[in-house]
């Protein structure tokens, strides 16, 4: 899977968690883009992601995420 | 065999005053607020009060439970108290409430300085103290009010915590009941993750420390409050818990199936839904605490028990398996049978108000 399919699959999980059906994310899409990326959507996305992706993100990147490049850096 | 402690009664107490969704709503505003309670379940917090401090709650738990049993104070010769909102930095609170409750001068006194994996660790502790025959009636106090501690417009915080005690009386077990093991553990790579910056001597109070700090989705703290990165203790739990619970029923040589009650620290509902459905325990087995009181950080496990006892879900001779974990960050399990007399509730009230 590319770089960018990635991103089209995190880009749904983002959109379902967000409750946006028409977002469009790239990777520079951040927490300061969207007031409601807030903790309690990044823990959603972060299951979503692991489950989507069958791997367990390090607790260390997942206190610090704030931008999609950081997930899609953990899935390449 | 050595001698083992055995719960023969518990009882938890927490402060009138509600913090309710309208309040934190003309706060935080609607959104935020009803976001974290889907997720969190909590829908009201107990707080207490100015001027009323986790010892008092845990003096009223302590107090109500000694006196209905009408246990003689001078025969409790041990007192462990768990907590990280004391009366002060010296002495320990154990000091302060082994006073109040007029203890005797042959009774050991502890105070442990543990989160939410508090109730374990502290029911491990007088287990080796019964073990080597120093203790043989014990009182272990958990008793936490975070909300003196939490910035009012830190919304992941304000919205989860409430503030509470529980007091837990053990004696010398006379059958097949007791506390039959335990399993520990420690990540310490997380704990600046559930962290005060500004409240020991690594970084003293100054005005820096004072000043607050908004961060991108408008939470306000200040290095003088407790901190939490709620995406990365959620993580933690939710992955670690079902894990390190697997590795204490193997070590106990039990199955959820032998179990009665499945017990576990109450940080927010939707974690706990994702840990029993992991180990794949039945409805009938749990047990939720925190819809109305909110999360009682070192108090919260024995709280569940504690109300579970109150409700009737806790059968004489039941097995009750026990996780806790938080700060540190540290998990705690026990595996407890209760006596064949099962556990009556203490038959007093579980609330304080700062007028009692």
């Amino acid at each position: 899977m590319t770089r960018n399919e990635k991103l089209l699959k995190v880009q749904e999980i983002f959109r379902d968690v967000l409750d946006q059906p028409d977002l469009c994310i790239t990777e520079r899409f951040s927490t300061t883009d969207c007031p409601e990326w807030d903790s309690v959507a990044t823990v959603q996305i972060v299951l979503a992601t692991e489950a989507a992706f069958d791997i367990r993100m390090p607790m260390e990147t997942v206190a610090g995420l704030r931008q999609v490049s950081e997930l899609l850096d953990l899935l390449s | 065999m050595l001698p083992r402690a055995a719960i023969t009664a518990i009882h938890h107490c927490i402060p009138t005053r509600r913090l309710t969704e309208a309040e934190l709503e003309a706060r935080f505003g609607a959104r935020q607020v009803q976001s974290i309670a889907k997720l969190s379940g909590i829908h009201e917090r107990r707080i207490v009060e100015p001027g009323m401090t986790a010892a008092d709650l845990a003096y009223a738990a302590a107090d109500r439970l000694l006196n209905d049993r009408s246990i003689p104070r001078e025969s409790i010769d041990l007192l462990v108290v768990t907590t990280q909102t004391g009366d002060y930095q010296i002495p320990g609170t154990a000091f302060v409430l082994h006073e109040r409750l007029g203890l005797s001068q042959s009774c050991a006194v502890y105070d442990l300085n543990q989160g939410c994996a508090a109730y374990p660790y502290a029911l491990a502790l007088a287990q080796g103290l019964f073990a080597t025959g120093a203790a043989q009636r014990a009182l272990i106090l958990n008793t936490d009010a975070l909300s003196g501690i939490i910035h009012p417009q830190d919304r992941t915080l304000v919205t989860l915590h409430g503030d509470g005690a529980v007091a837990t009386l053990l004696e010398v077990a006379k059958g097949e009941e007791g506390l039959l093991g335990f399993h520990f553990g420690t990540d310490s790579s997380g704990w600046r993750y559930l962290c005060m910056p500004a409240s020991g001597a690594r970084q003293p109070k100054t005005e820096l420390t004072r000043q607050e700090i908004t961060d991108e989705t408008g939470n306000v703290r200040t290095s003088e409050h407790f901190q939490m990165n709620g995406q990365a203790i959620f993580h933690f739990a939710i992955h670690k818990v079902p894990e390190v619970t697997r590795s204490a029923l193997a070590r106990f040589g039990v199955t959820v199936a032998d179990l009665d009650l499945v017990v576990l620290h109450q940080a927010n509902r939707f974690m706990i839904e994702q840990i029993y459905k992991k180990l794949g325990v039945p409805p009938e087995k749990q047990f939720f605490y925190l819809e109305n009181v909110g999360n009682l950080s070192g108090a919260s496990a024995p709280s569940v028990l504690s109300e579970a006892v109150r409700q009737g879900r806790v059968k004489p001779g039941a097995l009750i398996l026990l996780a806790a974990f938080g700060v540190g960050l540290s998990w705690g399990l026990t595996l407890i049978r209760i006596g064949p007399q099962g556990l009556a509730p203490v038959a007093a009230s579980t609330e304080l108000s700062s007028s009692s």
